[in-house]
C-alpha cells in the first residue's frame, strides 16, 4: 500500500487552474476524452444513523441521539440550500423493533437522495425512536443500492454510531464489496464515544475513523468529514529520479482498476507552467495500480486516495537516454537493436537505429542486427545520453557465371561463423554488410566433388562497394 | 563421440602431388597456387652426452645414424621432397652448459642423402639438451617459399635442460604457419616425460631400436602421403544423407583453418572423400545452424579415414498468412531463432524464407508489432516445420505536433507500449498485427496532462488505418 501525502498548499488554486484547462482546450481544440478529467456532476452523501438502544444516553447535556438529529438537520439545510448539486440521504437502523426483538435486519432507508430535503431530516428523526440492536454490516449492504445508479455522481457513506456491530456481521467484508463496485467513497464512521483507539481498531478496514468525545467535538468532525466528502479530490505523480526528485515525466501512464482491472485513465504525464508535476482529477472511489509506460514499465499497486485532498503518488522510474547511430548517417534507418535488460533473456525493446529513446538506468544487453550481428553491452544513467555507434554497411555485390552454393564467413581469431549463405546464387547478388574481412567460401551447386569447392576473401569497407567475380 | 576410422584404400607416394594442391587452397586463402607442393623435412637430432648411453645392446647415437641413414636414402628418389640435418649438444662439452650449441649441419637441396649420411658419422654427441632454442633457430632453416609443407622430426633421448619452454615454441611456430605439428620420437624415454612432448606435437617413444625403426617409417609415411577422409552427415537414423554444408578443418594445435569443403554426394550418392594433410590434427566443424564440432580427428596414413558427424536436420519456414500487400513496409520481418532455453540467438530468419536447423527444439521471437513468441517449436528430420502469422495492417499516423506518446496493445485489459512513438516526427507508418490497441499522445507544449488524447483503434489484416492527431 501506497502512502498518500496531502498538499494542502495545491487546494487554493485548483479553480484557477480548472478554468485555465478549458481555455487551453479551446485554443487546441484537443479533446480531452470525457475519461481523463474526473467532474462529478452530483455528490451524495448517505447517513448511516445508529439509532440502538444505546443512543438514548446522555452525552454531555443531551442524548447522542438528539445531537445527532440537530446537526444533521443542520448539514443538510444548509449545504442543500448553498449547493443544488449535494443532495442527501438517510438510513438508520436499530430504530423500528425493541432491544428484546434481537432484530438483526433493523435497518430502513428513511429518506431517499434528493435535492433539498433537510425539512424531512426534522420530520423522520422526530418520529424514530433509538431502541434496537446495531446491525452495522447489514446496515452498509442495503446501503450500496440506497444510491440510484448514476455514473456522473460521487457518493459517499457517513457512519455515525456510540458502538461496535453486535449482530454478528461482517462490517469489513461488505465495506470491500462497496469498493469493488467503486459504489460510494470508503465510508468515514464518526463514533460517540467509543474511543480513538478501539474505533480505529475496529473500524480500520471499513473506513477512516474520527472519534467525538462531546457535542462540540462531535460537530467538528462530522463538519470535517462532509467536507471532506465533497471537496474535490485531486492528485498529482511524481515521477522519481535516481537522485528522488520529480524530474521525470512525457511517460505514458494508465490507472487501472486495483479489483477489477479495468482501464480508468491513460495520461501522458506532464510538468505544468511551473515545472512541476500537472494536477490530475480522478476519482476518489476505490484503489488504484498505477502502470508507468516506462522502458520497462513500473507498477505501483493499491493506490487510495485521500478525499477532498491533494493526493502525491511518487513512482520511481529514473531514466537515461540511449542513443543508437550509424557511423556518418542520419534519418530512416532500417537496422534494428533488440535490447535485454542484462543477463537477461526476454527481449525489452526493439529500438532501430538514428533513433533515441529512454530507458530506466541499469544495464542492458544490446543484439544489433546488422549482418553479421554485433553484441553489446552498456549502462544508462540517469539523464545522460549514452551513444552507441555501429559503422555504416558496405555493399558486398557478387557475380557468378554459374549457380554456386555460396557461404560468407567472418573471421574470429581463427574461427569462421558463418554471416550468410547464398542456397543457390543467381547471376548477382548484393548483400549489406558491416566492414570488415570476410571469406566467401562457395562450390558450383551441382558438383560431385567437394574439392570443387574455393575460397576467396574480401575487404569490405563502409558505405563502399566491393565487388567480388567468382 | 568417437570417429570410427576404417582402413582401405593404399595410396603411393605419387599421391602427395595431388594432395598438395587442396591443401594451398585452404593455408593460402587467396587465388590457388599453382606447381606441386614441396614438403621439406628437418631432421633435428639430439647430439647431447647422454646419446652415447648404450640402449640394449648398441649405443644410442649409433642407432640413431643407422636408422637415420636408411631413411634418408629411401627418401632420396622422392619427388618433391628436400632433407635436412640440424643438431644440438653436439658441439660443446657437458661442462660448459652451452645452451646456443645447435647447428644446421645440412641445408635443404634436392638428392642430398650422401651429405647427411656423412654428417652423421661426424656428430659426437657431448653437450646439454637445448630442444626450445634449436626449434626457434629451425624456424630459420625453412626460408621463405610458396608451396611448401615444412615438417620437423625431433629425435631426442631427453627433455628440455636450457629452462627453454620447448612446448611454448612449437605452437607458436605453428601459429604462424612456419612448420606444421612437429613429430617427437624419444629415444627410451622415461614415461612421465610423455607429458612434456605431448603439447610439442606428435610423440612417440621408441622402447628399443627395432621399435624406433617402426615408428620411423610411420612417421615418414604420414608426412610423405596424402590421406584421405570421408565425412559422413548422418541423419537422425545414423544414415549418411545431410549434405552440402560447409566444413571447416581446422588445425587442432594452430586454430587455423586449413581447409573448407561444401560437403556433397559423388555419382554414387556417397559422401565425397577429400584429401587432407595427414601431419595435423583437425577438428572438423560443420557449418550447419546451429554449427556442429567433432574435436581431435586424428587421420591415419595411407588410409581412407571415415569420420562420421550427426547433423540431423529439417526445415523452417516463416510465412504470412496473406501476402504483405504494403510497400511502404520497408523493414522484412524477422524472427530471433534460438535454441530451446539456450540465452543467445542461433539465427535471424527473415519471413518468406525457408531455413534449415539441426532437429531439435527452438524458441522463436518474431519482431513483429507487437512482437511474438512461439516456443518449443520442433524441428523433425527433413522435415519442413512451417509457422504462419497473421497478414499484418498499416497504420499511419499524421501529428499536427511533435510530441510525447506511444502505441499500446490492449489485450485481457492491460495496456503493453509496444512502440515509443518518435518525439519529432510528424508522421509515422506502422505495421501492426492484428489487434485492439490504444494510442496515447500529448503534444510537446502542452502543460495540462488533461490535453492527453487516447485514442482506442483496431487494426485488421491487410488494411490501412490512419489517425490525424
Amino acid at each position: 500500500m501506497l502512502v498518500l501525502l496531502s498538499n494542502k498548499a495545491s487546494s487554493a488554486r485548483r479553480g484557477i487552474i480548472i478554468s485555465l484547462f478549458w481555455l487551453f482546450c479551446a485554443v487546441f481544440s484537443f479533446e480531452a476524452g470525457a475519461q481523463n478529467i474526473y467532474y462529478p456532476k452530483v455528490k451524495r452523501i448517505l447517513f448511516l444513523l445508529d439509532a440502538s438502544g444505546s443512543m438514548k444516553e446522555d452525552f454531555g447535556g443531551k442524548s447522542k441521539y438528539q445531537l445527532a438529529k440537530a446537526l444533521l438537520y443542520h448539514i443538510a439545510d444548509s449545504i442543500g440550500r448553498m449547493n443544488r448539486n449535494v443532495q442527501f440521504g438517510l438510513r438508520m437502523f436499530g430504530h423500528q423493533s425493541p432491544k428484546s426483538a434481537h432484530d438483526c435486519k433493523d435497518s430502513k432507508l428513511e429518506i431517499p437522495f434528493s435535492s433539498n430535503n433537510a425539512y424531512l431530516f426534522r420530520q423522520v428523526m422526530e418520529k424514530a425512536t433509538p431502541q434496537g440492536w446495531t446491525p452495522i454490516a447489514y446496515s452498509i449492504f442495503l446501503a450500496a443500492n440506497d444510491f440510484p445508479s448514476d455514473p456522473n455522481a460521487l457518493n459517499a457513506i457517513i457512519l455515525i454510531t456510540d458502538g461496535l456491530e453486535n449482530c454478528d456481521g461482517d462490517p469489513c467484508a461488505t465495506a470491500i464489496l462497496l469498493q469493488k463496485k467503486r459504489i460510494s467513497l470508503k465510508p468515514f464512521i464518526v463514533g460517540l464515544g467509543i474511543g480513538q483507539q478501539k474505533g480505529e481498531d475496529y473500524f480500520d478496514c471499513v473506513g477512516t475513523y474520527y472519534d467525538a468525545t462531546d457535542q462540540q467535538s462531535f460537530e467538528n468532525v462530522v463538519n470535517v468529514v462532509v467536507s471532506q466528502a465533497l471537496n474535490t479530490t485531486t492528485a498529482q505523480v511524481n515521477l522519481m529520479d535516481v537522485y528522488n526528485q520529480p524530474t521525470e515525466t512525457d511517460v505514458e501512464m494508465t490507472f487501472y482498476d486495483n479489483y477489477s482491472g479495468a482501464i480508468r485513465y491513460n495520461f501522458v504525464h506532464t510538468m505544468n507552467s511551473q515545472g512541476l508535476p500537472d494536477t490530475l482529477y480522478i476519482d476518489p472511489v476505490g484503489k488504484y495500480d498505477l502502470t508507468v509506460h516506462s522502458i520497462p514499465s513500473v507498477t505501483v499497486s493499491g493506490i487510495e486516495l485521500v478525499p477532498g485532498k491533494h493526493n502525491i503518488i511518487p513512482v520511481d522510474v529514473p531514466q537515461g537516454n540511449l542513443k543508437l547511430k550509424i557511423e556518418g548517417s542520419v534519418g530512416f534507418s532500417n537496422i534494428q537493436c533488440v535490447i535485454r535488460p542484462s543477463e537477461e533473456k526476454d527481449i525489452l525493446y526493439v529500438q532501430d537505429f538514428n533513433t533515441e529513446q529512454k530507458y530506466l538506468i541499469g544495464n542492458y544487453d544490446l543484439e544489433i542486427l546488422t549482418l553479421p550481428r554485433i553484441y553489446r553491452s552498456m549502462k544508462i544513467n540517469q539523464s545522460k545520453t549514452t551513444e552507441i555507434q555501429v559503422p555504416k554497411a558496405g555493399s558486398l555485390v557478387i557475380t557468378a557465371s554459374q549457380p554456386y552454393i555460396a557461404g560468407i564467413y567472418s573471421n574470429h581469431e581463427g574461427r569462421l561463423e558463418r554471416v550468410y549463405e547464398f542456397k543457390k546464387m543467381g547471376k548477382r547478388e548484393t548483400l549489406d554488410i558491416q566492414p570488415g574481412t570476410y571469406t566467401v567460401i562457395y562450390r558450383p551447386l551441382d558438383a560431385k566433388e567437394a574439392v570443387l569447392t574455393q575460397t576467396k576473401v574480401i575487404i569490405v569497407e563502409p558505405s563502399k562497394i566491393a565487388k567480388l567475380n567468382l | 563421440m568417437a570417429a570410427p576410422f576404417f582402413h582401405k584404400i593404399v595410396h603411393t607416394l605419387g599421391c602427395c602431388m595431388v594432395a598438395a594442391t587442396f591443401i594451398t587452397i585452404a593455408t593460402a586463402q587467396p587465388p590457388k597456387p599453382s606447381g606441386p607442393v614441396v614438403t621439406r623435412i628437418l631432421f633435428l637430432l639430439d647430439g647431447s652426452g647422454s646419446m652415447m648411453n648404450k640402449w640394449g645392446s648398441q649405443v644410442k647415437i649409433n642407432v640413431a645414424r643407422n636408422i637415420l641413414s636408411e631413411i634418408v636414402d629411401s627418401l632420396d628418389n622422392v619427388n618433391n621432397v628436400e632433407l635436412a640435418l640440424r643438431a644440438y649438444g653436439h658441439i660443446s662439452p657437458k661442462g660448459l652448459r652451452d645452451c646456443k650449441d645447435t647447428r644446421l649441419e645440412v641445408n635443404f637441396g634436392r638428392k642430398n642423402a650422401t651429405f647427411i649420411k656423412n654428417k652423421l658419422k661426424m656428430i659426437h654427441p657431448k653437450g646439454t639438451t637445448p630442444i626450445a632454442y634449436s626449434l626457434e633457430q629451425a624456424a630459420r632453416d625453412f626460408t621463405k617459399r610458396a608451396n611448401t609443407r615444412n615438417i620437423i622430426i625431433l629425435i631426442t633421448d631427453g627433455e628440455e635442460s636450457c629452462e627453454g619452454d620447448p612446448c611454448a615454441i612449437s605452437k607458436e611456430m605453428q601459429r604462424h604457419n612456419i612448420f606444421l605439428k612437429p613429430f617427437i620420437i624419444g629415444l627410451g624415454l622415461e614415461l612421465e616425460t610423455k607429458e612434456a612432448f605431448e603439447c610439442m606435437g606428435s610423440f612417440y617413444n621408441a622402447a628399443s631400436a627395432s621399435d624406433f625403426q617402426m615408428i620411423m617409417k610411420n612417421v615418414i609415411k604420414r608426412v610423405v602421403n596424402r590421406t584421405s577422409i570421408k565425412v559422413n552427415l548422418l541423419d537422425i537414423y545414423g544414415k549418411a544423407t545431410e549434405t552440402n554444408a560447409n566444413m571447416t578443418f581446422y588445425d587442432n594445435v594452430s586454430g587455423l583453418a586449413r581447409y573448407n569443403y561444401y560437403h556433397t554426394q559423388n555419382q554414387r550418392g556417397e559422401s565425397d572423400t577429400l584429401s587432407l594433410d595427414p601431419v595435423n590434427t583437425y577438428d572438423i566443424t560443420v557449418q550447419t545452424i546451429p554449427p556442429v564440432t567433432e574435436k581431435n580427428i586424428e587421420l591415419k596414413p595411407e588410409e581412407s579415414n571415415i569420420v562420421n558427424i550427426p547433423t540431423p536436420q529439417g526445415f523452417l519456414e516463416l510465412k504470412l498468412q496473406g501476402e504483405t500487400v504494403f510497400d511502404n513496409a520497408n523493414k522484412k520481418i524477422k524472427a530471433l531463432v534460438r535454441k530451446k532455453d539456450a540465452f543467445r540467438t542461433t539465427f535471424v530468419q527473415e519471413f518468406d524464407t525457408r531455413e534449415k536447423y539441426l532437429v531439435g527444439n527452438y524458441d522463436l521471437v518474431f519482431l513483429t508489432l507487437p512482437r511474438i513468441k512461439m516456443e518449443n517449436i520442433s524441428i523433425g528430420q527433413s522435415r519442413t516445420t512451417t509457422l504462419q502469422i497473421a497478414t499484418p495492417g498499416v497504420l499511419t499516423v499524421v501529428k499536427n505536433y511533435e510530441g510525447y506518446g506511444g502505441i499500446f496493445e490492449e489485450k485481457d485489459n492491460k495496456l503493453r507500449k509496444i512502440h515509443a512513438l518518435n518525439v519529432q516526427s510528424r508522421k509515422e507508418t506502422l505495421v501492426l498485427q492484428p489487434g485492439h490497441y490504444r494510442l496515447i499522445f500529448r503534444p510537446k507544449y502542452m502543460k495540462k496532462t488533461s490535453t492527453t488524447v487516447d485514442k482506442v483503434f483496431e487494426i485488421k489484416s491487410a488494411t490501412s488505418i490512419t489517425i490525424k492527431l
